[in-house]
């Protein structure tokens, strides 16, 4: 059986009046690639101190494996933390960085050298053992804390924004080498970041945070097709927000929008009741450039090319815009200026019940 | 005037100030002859009464015993106190200990001089204990280096990344451990440099050292401020120049200590 | 662990700052006597002794009121000429390239570390009818005869200048290096001129370390004895001296005691002031 699986019940974590998590539930399933993904101020990076063990939690259970871990120090638990800053020591070289946790274990000799050896091997820093952390670069710093806390052979690891200090060219390559690592060892991973686009790429899994609550968990996938509320679909991925009342409920919903012509729409699950406010979201890479469900004409306000695909404003009437994002494959579709006809399917407008866009 | 030309005025004449006066003492500690203020040719005579000089050669060798005890104390304490206002958050009586340490950086020392020896005297008329002598020198300096200690100590903490501490723990290390290995090792410049501002403040004091010292002791400041009142020495300048090279070697293994800090950190 | 950690040193600064103070506090309330220790106690056949004698004596004599005036305003121009020579040379090694500023700052605190006692004492040496200035003052013909400095009140701002000096550089150099260099370059680029960027965008920023500096130079200042002992003559009654004076040639305990208090009253609030740019000022140091 895989090792590695974390749940924490009613987790409650408050400093001083302010309540950073509210009861929090989650479950993460071992051998998996979760990400954490919330805003600042979520709670995010209080529920990682929490599973580290450098903070004890107010209420609330976290198990690792079935076992309830909160009276555990961090130093005895089999969890391995990648810092946001690295925190390599100074003081010691690349190896002796690696090495220390392994020291703590009492391993030493020839076991401890194959050890390291392993661990550098694991993550490519070959040769880099004799430098001091202030002598190699930052993508080398980032791996050294990687081989670091993978050497102990955690059930568990977690990475506390790896990203954020490498720059745009490191970051894929290192997004693939996370991936690469995780397939080999399959150990838990559990990524905590602000960053959705990263969140998306990396992980298998997404529990989103929101203020101290989970907001959704699900994969990728299901967070940007079928958000939960409102709060998710802002979150993850751009939208186009429109308010509006439900007029008719029978086939597919017809929902009133002030200034232009009613819109109709098809979403999984229950249909609010005629007379409700709603928010309707479609993303802009639904909206289609011709005639289709929801047709109507509209004027282009702005071009933004972005390369690959480009990005138009659209005007459906006075103060009502939303935007549309194509590819570039066959050039830009449409000029400043120009009418034109739009289009989304029924079934690609999501609909949050009571809800004020 | 451009602003370089103005920052090489202000540097000149800013260390003009500070080191004509040391040049001036240092150069006639080699002058040939009694007065300090006429040239009369090169000579190292005043060195050899110096070493002649056998009341200064004694009150030398009980300063280096006291300034060497009182910096140890004062390390001890001092270290203890700092990575107790650094690290222990909240504790009672935690904004006394800061507010005392404070102000026995600040306060003037004849304050704190005659305090002292009130205390000394007190405590020997309730307890027997502690006389006055280089004890008592000794206490009064360790109080003066500690609070030095601590404030170095502590300003090394504060800019301490505490991650750093976390990441030991992380990977397994106990608190005692990671004290050991990480908080320690880093924090070992900041002590030595505070050992040696502790050792530096004790050589040279005067004022602490006369209220306390009673008539059994007597320092080589005490002897130095005793000559000086009576007038102009060569055998100070030769003194003085001594004390100038010491004080240059230990701002040397400071930077040496800094250095070491620099590169590891 | 815990216990020790705050112990040890909490129990040293009880017993050699917390009693020592009570204490002065104590004495000052009590009279002198030829004895041992030479002062009445406090509590005597059951009742108390104490009385504000020695502060009504000091409210008295005009002798107290104006060495404390006298004080005041030796360390305010000590402070001040620090001011003058110490922010120039801080702005200066702040605006070095990196690899000056190292060694720049240690030769600023070099001197601070040789003997106190000597460099004031390389003062009388400079300023005496017979020494350096006097001489060269004469051979350029600015003065006619010699020209005695020393003692003097000017040969005792002269040398709490120089002693500390280091004090007033250090703090100001601290602040100035956390300036960032882009907010000069935007005052520069919205239109300024140096002169003009110095005063709006330097000059500002740095007034923290400025107050910082001048505190630790004005509260040691104010409480000086060494330098007006060598340096100044009877006409500079400084507080520092009239203690030691008290205690040390007219044995009186208590008279000595309350002029510590008064003087602590007075210097209460700069040091409170002081406290919370001690940390930020060190950084510097380790």
């Amino acid at each position: 059986m895989k090792q590695g699986a974390l749940s924490v019940e009613g987790l409650t974590k408050r400093f001083g009046d302010t309540v950073v998590l509210d009861g929090l539930g989650l479950s993460i399933a071992a051998g998996g690639f979760t990400a954490l993904l919330g805003a600042s101020g979520s709670g995010k990076t209080t529920l990682l101190r929490l599973v580290a063990g450098f903070e004890a939690p107010d209420e609330g259970r976290i198990l690792l494996d079935g076992a309830d871990v909160a009276d555990v120090p961090a130093y005895a638990r089999p969890i391995n933390l990648v810092f946001q800053s690295y925190a390599l020591f100074p003081h010691m070289t690349v190896a002796d960085n690696i090495a220390f946790g392994l020291r703590r274990e009492g391993i030493a000799g020839e076991e401890l050298q194959r050890r390291v050896r392993e661990a550098m091997a694991l993550v490519r820093l070959e040769g880099l053992g004799e430098r001091r952390p202030r002598e190699i670069s930052g993508g080398q710093a980032q791996r050294v804390a990687l081989a670091r806390a993978l050497a102990k052979r955690p059930k568990l690891l977690l990475l506390d924004e790896p990203m954020a200090a490498l720059d745009r060219g490191l970051r894929e390559h290192t997004r693939s080498e996370l991936k690469r690592l995780h397939r080999t060892l399959g150990t838990t991973f559990v990524l905590v970041t602000h960053d959705q686009e990263e969140a998306l790429a990396l992980a298998d899994r997404v529990a989103l945070l929101d203020r101290g609550r989970l907001a959704q968990e699900g994969t990728p996938e299901d967070l940007y097709e079928r958000p939960a509320s409102l709060a998710v679909a802002r979150f993850v991925g751009r939208l186009n927000l429109l308010e509006g009342r439900v007029a008719d409920s029978g086939g597919a919903l017809t929902i009133e929008v002030g200034g232009i012509a009613p819109i109709e729409a098809r979403p999984s699950g229950d249909y609010p009741p005629v007379g409700s406010t709603v928010a309707v979201g479609i993303r802009p890479e639904r909206i289609d450039f011709g005639a289709g469900d929801n047709a109507r004409t509209a004027v282009v306000s702005e071009v933004t090319y972005l390369g690959e695909q480009s990005v138009y404003r659209l005007a459906l009437a006075e103060g009502v815009e939303i935007r549309a994002s194509r590819p570039n494959r066959d050039g830009i579709a449409a000029r400043v200026g120009e009418r034109i006809t739009v289009s989304w399917p029924a079934a690609a407008a999501l609909v949050f019940p009571g809800e004020a866009a | 005037m451009s602003g370089r030309s103005l920052r090489v005025l202000a540097l000149g004449v800013g260390f003009a100030f500070l080191y004509g006066p040391i040049l001036w003492i240092v150069a006639f500690s080699f002058n040939e002859g009694r007065l300090v203020t006429l040239w009369s040719g090169f000579s190292t005579r005043w060195y050899g009464e110096l070493m002649k000089n056998q009341r200064l050669v004694e009150a030398a060798g009980l300063s280096l015993l006291i300034a060497v005890a009182s910096a140890s104390v004062a390390t001890v304490t001092g270290a203890l106190a700092g990575f107790a206002l650094a690290r222990l958050g909240r504790f009672r009586g935690r904004g006394l200990v800061a507010a005392a340490l404070g102000a026995v950086l600040t306060l003037p020392e004849v304050i704190l001089g005659l305090a002292l020896l009130l205390a000394f005297v007190s405590l020997d008329a309730w307890l027997g204990w502690p006389g006055r002598g280089a004890g008592t020198i000794v206490a009064a300096h360790a109080t003066l280096g500690m609070a030095y200690v601590a404030l170095v100590v502590r300003a090394r903490l504060a800019d301490f990344d505490r991650s750093l501490e976390e990441a030991a723990l992380d990977l397994g290390a106990t608190p005692p451990q990671v004290f050991l290995r990480v908080t320690l090792p880093l924090t070992l410049p900041a002590i030595g440099g505070g050992w040696l501002i502790a050792f530096m403040l004790s050589l040279d004091d005067v004022v602490l050292a006369s209220f306390v010292a009673g008539p059994g002791a007597t320092t080589l400041p005490m002897i130095v401020f005793s000559s000086v009142r009576l007038g102009l020495n060569p055998q100070i300048n030769a003194l003085a120049t001594i004390m100038v090279g010491i004080g240059a070697l230990a701002v040397m293994a400071g930077i040496w200590l800094l250095g070491r800090k620099e590169r590891r950190a | 662990m815990r216990r020790l950690l705050i112990g040890l040193p909490a129990l040293w600064l009880a017993l050699f700052f917390g009693l020592p103070f009570a204490l002065i506090l104590k004495v000052s309330l009590s009279q002198a006597v030829i004895g041992q220790p030479p002062f009445t106690p406090l509590f005597a056949n059951g009742s108390f002794q104490g009385s504000l004698a020695n502060f009504a004596l000091l409210l008295d004599d005009e002798l107290y009121l104006e060495a404390i005036l006298a004080s005041l305003g030796l360390a305010v121009s000590s402070t001040g000429a620090c001011l003058l020579i110490g922010y120039p040379m801080a702005w200066a090694i702040a605006g070095t390239s990196r690899r000056w500023r190292a060694p720049l700052l240690a030769l600023v605190a070099l001197p601070f570390v040789t003997s106190f006692l000597v460099r004031v004492y390389a003062w009388i040496g400079l300023l005496r009818p017979t020494g350096f200035l006097s001489e060269v003052l004469q051979s350029l013909g600015i003065i006619d005869g010699p020209l005695a400095l020393v003692p003097s009140a000017f040969a005792v701002a002269i040398g709490m200048t120089y002693t500390y000096l280091p004090f007033m550089v250090l703090p100001i150099y601290a602040s100035l290096e956390k300036i960032d260099p882009a907010l000069a370059a935007a005052a520069a680029d919205l239109g300024a001129r140096p002169m003009r960027v110095f005063w709006s965008v330097t000059v500002p920023l740095s007034l923290p370390g400025a107050l910082a500096g001048s505190l630790f130079v004005f509260v040691p200042a104010v409480g000086e004895f060494v330098v007006p002992e060598l340096l100044g003559g009877p006409g500079t009654p400084m507080i520092g001296k009239v203690i030691w004076q008290e205690f040390f040639n007219n044995r009186d305990w208590p008279l000595a005691s309350s002029l510590a208090v008064v003087l602590l009253v007075l210097l209460a609030a700069p040091i409170a002031l002081s406290q919370k740019s001690q940390t930020p000022a060190a950084r510097g140091l380790g």
